[in-house]
């Protein structure tokens, strides 16, 4: 555990995530920073937080674990590093096609039944939750057009975390484990036929230039979690909770707001450094749903009432902001 | 560079120390035969990790050119290659730390300590292996937590194997346990030589 | 928020470690959990096997253990000899024939390794005696073969090249190409050296130039010589990643040498199989101790509050990159390269972006340095490699002799400083 909180005391705290400051997840940390230090300012204990961006102390895989371990107080969570049997109920987070808007992905993750949902289950890896915060969309990007996912059969796709993995072996594609690194270069070489990422990072790491063919259909809306170490978290006297709480609320607006704003943009900035950015007919869409199906039955399968209640969540929601 | 202990001299001004040394070592093991296996069950524990670890870097090039072979020929990879070859690097890479020390192998700045001789030298060296100990500690005792961490959540690697984590985190506290054992027999060879020479002379 | 008295423990358990004689690897360990401990109090050491986990994460480090192998592999199959006799058949009436023969066998051999002591090991071995036959002063002789090991760093491929690819998200096939034409620069000066400064040849004992000669036993080397245009040629046509070269260049070299040449028996293979494990896992624990150390001056933020003076400063550029530099030949003297890269890479590379420069172009700056500092006592791990081949003689000659040689690598990194064009001009076509 942390040092031991003392009354009336000043406490530094590490807040630790793996995307650049200017990235919306980025957004979120350091607005929460912000906030936390504004707002614990007269409390009983003043937190003084201090923002280790890009995975300069952790990355993807080890947050969680950091979190988990104490070995830092509050830090960014991408469920697609979380795995076993507490990690399952979670799964619905990367199901592709399951929000129609971002209203409808963020009053889901609103509602009492997926956010009760995800705060017992990080519990269990000894997480307070604080909030969600908007990493983007995930689309296709190859050397040859993809409309429909016949398209993707025998393509050698990089791939990344257990979800992103599992959808492409549905779509009968090939799943290539390599460093994000050489992504750039295999694409170029075609030692791989494409990957499935966010624009963003196509935009950062430069795909842009090595691939040809890109989709805009939001195939999965991805929200991060944030959480601070439970066992930091217990020790909290109640108006540092509340405010840490109110801060994390602020946080997540602003991460939301900037990624819809930079998700509005991406495609026409990849269209404009050449890539064929594809905009797909309902029909395909649909075609697409389909063809991802399986997963969804896994899920349901697996997760039974729990999660069938956090399905219908998402339906409402989806009904109450419709795409329109 | 690093180098194998030696049977040393004794230098003038601290052969004082030399009797005391012997007495603890003589009271310590009672004698030189139980030390001897001791020793013996050390290094053949040791040359056992090195040889599998030997094995596991070994394999490493035969999955990748397997991996290659099937994606470029059959496009086909394998869902496997690189997830088990980071499980056999870490084996290789945690377990045998142990091993290296205790052989002498571990690359260091030996401008200082190879200007020593006799006993000085030795407790330099002995010194220099103690020194570990607190590093070794700290991976058994934060390892451990956090393999058993894993242990208790079920949890598992986030890939298509979904390889129980508890398995891969253990290397880290077993390594630190065998390094532990390597600063023993480090420490075994470097007093028990000089018992062999005196018995000899 | 950093404190000095933090700084203080840091340095003071490292250096005392160091210069105490304990281990690399756990030199940097042990200052990195001190540092953790007095940063954060003790719980906050689990941040240690969550670094050690992170360590070995990314697949890229795969190349390590695999390169290594490799140079064993060639080493122990005595590849080295069929490229120095092809070198030497060509070149070798000329004056200074044999030290440019070694110099095109060294350029050779690391278009093959990843790492600058196989490179010693394997053509030194065959080189030093011919060069000492032919009345080479040893500053000659040991100076081309320390330089000359050197270039397996900096010809692709390269294992420090593809850690610092890893740190500074730059492409490793990239970086590939910036550090062939520095490298070929290096070989042209060390060859001129050659040509200079060796004795005039003993026409009268060897038999005459023959063309004829020269092609057999270039036809004979033929295998050996493709095996660096195999491996680079699959990374450049895609077949395979600059990591996965290194597996399929292993398995190259177990034909080569165990089924063609059979210079190499099966029952020679544990031999080299444990030789590799020792020479990979002592250079992995080390790497595994520099992360644990660079995580620990990221958590007491020591990069951000030496890139923020740097940057708050206002000084030159290039007063900027002349401290770095200064800084690398003094780890340089004192650590092994790969620590170096770990703990420098991420508090050096966001400053000189921010700074404009270019980084594939500060990689090859980097891994030039690195190339000093294989040769720099105390620490200097070709000097060792060279004592390995050379056991009778002193460490101290060795020194003594290899250090005029920093001169022609100083040289080039001034080149490639005032001509970036020299690194970059590949990577642009
Ligand atoms: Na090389
Ligand atoms: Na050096």
């Amino acid at each position: 555990a942390p040092a031991l909180v003392r009354a009336q005391s000043e406490q530094v705290i590490k807040i630790a995530y793996n995307l650049p400051e200017h990235h919306a997840t980025g957004t979120y940390f350091e607005t929460l920073a912000k906030e936390i230090a504004a707002r614990t300012a007269e409390t009983s204990v003043k937190l003084v937080p201090q923002t280790f961006p890009d995975g300069q102390l952790y990355n993807d895989t080890q947050l969680p674990d950091a979190i988990s371990t104490g070995a830092t107080h509050i830090g960014q969570v991408n469920l697609g590093f979380m795995a076993g049997r507490d990690a399952q109920l979670m799964r619905v987070w990367a199901m592709p096609f399951l929000y129609d808007t971002w209203e409808a992905e963020w009053a889901a993750e609103d509602s009492p039944a997926m956010r009760n949902a995800f705060a017992t289950q990080l519990a269990k890896y000894d997480h307070q939750m604080l909030g969600w915060m908007a990493y983007g969309t995930v689309e296709i990007y190859t050397n040859s057009p993809v409309r429909l996912p016949s398209d993707m059969q025998g393509l050698k796709m990089r791939s990344f975390g257990l979800d992103a993995t599992q959808l492409l072996s549905t779509l009968g594609a090939s799943p290539v484990t390599m460093s994000s690194q050489e992504v750039y270069q295999a694409m170029q070489r075609g030692t791989i036929d494409g990957c499935l990422t966010g624009p963003s990072s196509v935009l950062s790491r430069k795909l842009f230039e090595v691939t040809k063919y890109g989709t805009n259909v939001a195939m999965m809306r991805l929200p991060f979690v944030a959480s601070a170490s439970k066992m930091w978290w217990d020790m909290l006297p109640e108006d540092v909770k509340t405010a840490v709480g109110e801060a994390a609320m602020v946080a997540q607006k602003a991460s939301r707001d900037q990624g819809k704003a930079d998700s509005e943009r991406v495609a026409d900035r990849l269209r404009e450094a050449g890539v064929d950015v594809a905009d797909l007919t309902p029909e395909e869409r649909k075609a697409w749903g389909e063809a991802a199906a399986p997963l969804l039955a896994d899920y349901k399968a697996k997760t039974g009432e729990a999660g069938a209640d956090i399905l219908a969540a998402v339906a409402a929601a989806n009904a109450a902001h419709p795409a329109s | 560079m690093a180098m194998r202990p030696r049977v040393l001299s004794w230098p003038g001004p601290l052969s004082a120390l030399r009797p005391v040394l012997r007495h603890w070592s003589e009271s310590f093991f009672f004698d030189e035969v139980p030390m001897l296996r001791i020793t013996q069950a050390l290094a053949m524990v040791q040359n056992a990790i090195l040889a599998l670890s030997a094995m596991a870097l070994f394999a490493l090039p035969l999955i990748t050119a397997y991996d290659v072979t099937l994606r470029y020929l059959f496009h086909a990879p394998t869902i496997w290659a690189t997830e088990i070859s980071i499980y056999l690097l870490q084996f290789a890479v945690f377990m045998t730390p142990g091993a290296l020390l205790a052989d002498g192998n571990h690359l260091r700045v030996s401008f200082w300590i190879e200007t020593r001789t006799g006993l000085t030298r030795r407790i330099a060296e002995t010194v220099t292996a103690l020194a570990i100990l607190p590093y070794a500690a700290i991976l058994i005792w934060f390892g451990t937590s956090y393999t058993l961490r894993a242990f208790d959540r079920g949890m598992l690697s986030p890939t298509l194997l979904q390889v129980p984590l508890w398995i891969a985190y253990a290397l880290i506290p077993l390594g630190g346990a065998l390094l532990v054992l390597g600063v023993v027999l480090k420490s075994l060879t470097l007093w028990g030589e000089q018992d062999k020479a005196e018995a000899r002379a | 928020m950093i404190s000095g008295s933090i700084v203080a423990i840091l340095l003071g358990v490292l250096l005392g470690c160091l210069v105490a004689g304990v281990p690399i690897a756990f030199s940097l360990g042990l200052a990195g959990a001190a540092t953790i401990a007095s940063a954060s109090g003790l719980p906050f050491l689990v941040q240690i096997p969550l670094t050690l986990q992170r360590a070995l994460a990314d697949p890229v480090i795969l190349a390590v253990p695999m390169y290594i192998l490799m140079g064993e592999i060639l080493y122990r199959g005595k590849v080295g000899q069929q490229l120095f006799d092809v070198a030497n058949a060509w070149v070798g009436r000329l004056r200074g024939g044999t030290g440019v023969s070694a110099v095109t066998a060294f350029t050779f051999f690391a278009a093959i390794v990843g790492s600058s002591m196989a490179s010693v090991l394997t053509i030194g071995r065959i080189a030093i005696p011919e060069m000492e036959k032919a009345g080479y002063p040893k500053r000659l002789s040991y100076g081309l073969s320390v330089v000359g090991g050197s270039l397996g760093i900096l010809i692709p491929p390269s294992i420090p090249l593809i850690i610092y690819a890893s740190l500074a998200s730059v492409s490793p096939a990239q970086l590939f190409l910036a550090g062939l034409l520095p490298g070929l620069l290096v070989a042209a000066l060390l060859s001129v050296w050659a040509m200079l400064a060796a004795p005039p040849p003993n026409t009268i004992e060897t038999a005459p130039w023959s063309g004829k000669h020269a092609l057999k036993v270039t036809l004979r080397a033929l295998p050996d010589l493709a095996l660096p245009v195999v491996v680079l040629g699959g990374i450049y046509l895609g077949i395979y990643t600059p990591t996965e070269a290194a597996g399929i260049g292993v398995v190259l070299a177990l034909l080569l040498t165990v089924v063609l040449r059979r210079s190499l028996s099966l029952r020679d293979l544990p031999e080299v199989m444990i030789s590799a494990t020792r020479h990979s896992a002592g250079l992995l624990a080390i790497m595994v101790g520099a992360l644990v150390l660079g995580s620990a001056l990221t958590l007491i933020g020591l990069p951000q509050f030496l890139a923020k003076q740097v940057m708050e400063a206002g000084v030159a550029p290039w007063v900027v990159l002349l401290i770095m530099n200064l800084a690398w030949v003094v780890l340089g003297c004192f650590l092994e390269v790969i620590s170096i890269i770990l703990i420098t890479v991420p508090v050096f590379v966001p400053v000189a972006v921010a700074l404009g420069f270019d980084p594939l172009w500060f990689g090859i700056l980097m891994v030039i340095n690195m190339e000093l500092a294989v040769i720099t006592p105390p620490l200097g791990m070709n000097l060792f490699a060279l004592k390995a081949i050379l056991p009778e003689e002193r460490i101290e000659t060795i020194i003594r002799s290899a250090l005029p040689s920093l001169l022609i690598v100083l040289t080039v990194l001034t080149l490639v400083w005032f001509f970036p064009e020299i690194a970059l001009v590949l990577t642009r076509l």
